[in-house]
């Protein structure tokens, strides 16, 4: 099938999820694109991103953890393909060099407050003046020659045109025009039958003014590229909701009546499986779903795949049968149902 | 209304989240939006409005002995549907850097504990292992038997890996000195590795 296309070549980020819980999406991810003709290079010696951790706790190590995987891309010198939706997340936000900093109508009111403001030193009353005054030192976590906090402001609308590489999440990947064009003609055997929702999940879509989400609370991207695989996509209200995940192991309680009402909405809408591109969402949603039926019986289980799970379906590549056993809710017996 | 609602802790604690993240709280004018689309607000004892509102008048100690800045899951959606554009999530950032973490309510220190594991290996070995971190913290606070059972499914179905794996500025770098003094500190996560970034990034 290789021949058939010319080589696209992108440098590859799998993430510390992709490598461990989420092996699944990886290898599926790598099946399709070798299929597709897309040759992915790992980063080599790439590091996590710090997920929703380093930012939660600790801005100036979210920003280098980040800077160092941007640096190792650039040496790559290839647009660079980021599957996991927290990773992408991390790595975009920094990459615009916008971190916290809104430039749309805030930015002009803050500078003038920020004009008559104390910034740094010793704060009487303020509770971590030690903090403050770190930050203020640190200054501008940007990379050398970014200069002050005034400038920051004035260069953020040019900096994506000086970076020199691009990042993709996989749904915005596949639905680029040329690698949708070689799916649609790579797809073997039509998914009918198969009823998805697309679940995007909060953190390819947000903040919208870096994503530049074109439609951030109906995004269409994997819907697109569900009708590609011959499914019949339904639409729903949850597209964007947040899973919880990021509460997931310190609050289990809130996650799970998060992932109840998102599996009851999938159900409502029609749907015989949800389909996400984030290992966060899959693996959040997955689970608490096992737990279901352990407790309870009213809610009715429905699988979840990746995105390129269904790619490499429909392709007709070889060895989903271990994927599909790495699923909790089981999706064999839908597959099966459906005679695929 | 704690002493801190005074006009000195007003200025100086809005002052102080515009200076660390740049959001001018004093633009919110109360929709409450935020609040209405925030997926962890059955969960917070404050709502996102209130917090914005808290910072505007300065109540530390409210927000301290509060948990809903702990609760938040960072979805940003908060961000996206403010009307005035305020970066309500990076507030939240913000206050989780800014307020002194020994002084949060229990819940808020659990979970404070459990991103400081995090990051903590993050550290160490550039990379996280998941099995080393979930079982870690569940040591910690005794999972009750819908944790375990979970727990018990994803390494049934072999989602984790058993051993955990190193970057070469890891494995090449040195030994952490927090790792056997004692009581590991509040900024433990903050020393191996981003010193090691730090030289790659002097590099050439």
């Amino acid at each position: 099938m290789l021949g058939r296309f010319g080589k696209l070549e992108f440098a590859y980020y799998p993430g510390c999820s992709l490598a461990g819980t989420a092996r699944e999406y990886d290898e599926s991810l790598r099946e399709v694109c070798a299929a597709l003709g897309v040759q992915l290079v790992e980063l080599p010696d790439w590091n996590c991103c710090g997920g929703s951790s380093a930012h939660f706790l600790d801005r100036e190590l979210a920003d280098k953890l980040a800077r160092r995987n941007l640096r190792l891309a650039q040496e790559v010198g290839s647009d660079l393909l980021v599957p996991c939706a927290a990773c992408f997340h991390r790595l975009k936000v920094t990459l615009q060099g916008q971190d916290r900093t809104l430039p749309a109508r805030g930015e002009r009111r803050l500078q003038e407050l920020l004009g008559q403001l104390p910034t740094g030193g010793s704060q009487e009353g303020f509770p971590s003046a030690k903090v403050l005054g770190k930050e203020g030192n640190s200054a501008d976590p940007l990379p050398k020659g970014e200069g002050e906090n005034g400038e920051k402001a004035a260069t953020a609308s040019n900096r994506s045109e000086r970076s020199t590489i691009r990042i993709f999440p996989v749904n915005e990947f596949f639905t680029d025009p040329r690698i949708l064009e070689r799916l649609r003609c790579a797809v073997r055997r039509s998914l009918g039958g198969l009823q998805p929702v697309a679940y995007y999940g909060c953190l390819t879509q947000r903040p919208v003014h870096v994503m530049g989400s074109g439609n951030p609370e109906n995004p269409q991207a994997m819907d697109r590229i569900l009708e590609v695989l011959g499914t019949s996509v339904h639409s729903w209200a949850y597209k964007t909701d947040c899973c919880g995940a990021s509460l997931g192991i310190t609050e289990p309680e809130v996650t799970r009546r998060l992932v109840t009402t998102l599996v009851k909405a999938a159900a409502e809408a029609g749907a015989n499986c949800i389909v996400t591109a984030c290992p966060m969402c899959q693996a959040n949603l997955d689970l608490r779903q096992a737990e279901f039926v352990r407790t309870s019986t009213e809610v009715r289980t429905v699988p979840v795949f990746y995105i390129t799970e269904l790619m490499a379906l429909a392709i007709g590549v070889s060895g989903h049968e271990r994927w599909w056993k790495r699923h909790l809710v089981d999706p064999r017996p839908l597959l099966r149902s459906l005679g695929l | 209304m704690s002493d801190e609602g005074t006009t000195e802790g007003r200025t100086t604690l809005a002052g102080g989240i515009a200076a660390f993240c740049g959001v001018n709280v004093f633009l919110c004018y109360q929709c409450g939006r935020c609040s209405a689309g925030c997926p962890a607000a059955l969960a917070m004892d404050v709502l996102p409005h209130q917090v914005i509102h808290l910072v505007k008048l300065g109540c530390v100690e409210e927000l301290l002995r509060s948990h809903s800045i702990w609760m938040c899951a960072g979805c940003q959606t908060c961000t996206a549907r403010c009307p005035n554009g305020i970066d309500v999530a990076g507030v939240m950032d913000a206050l989780r850097q800014v307020l002194p973490l020994d002084r949060f309510s229990p819940a808020g220190r659990r979970i404070a504990a459990f991103h400081r594991m995090f990051l903590s290996q993050v550290v160490r070995r550039g990379r996280v292992y998941e099995l080393g971190l979930v079982a870690r913290y569940q040591l910690v606070r005794r999972p009750s038997w819908a944790e375990m059972f979970v727990g018990v499914q994803m390494i049934r179905k072999r989602k984790f890996r058993w051993l955990p794996r190193r970057i070469s500025l890891a494995k090449a770098g040195e030994r952490f000195p927090e790792k056997r003094s004692g009581k590991p500190s509040p900024d433990c996560w903050k020393s191996p590795l981003v010193r090691l970034v730090d030289k790659s990034e002097q590099g050439p």
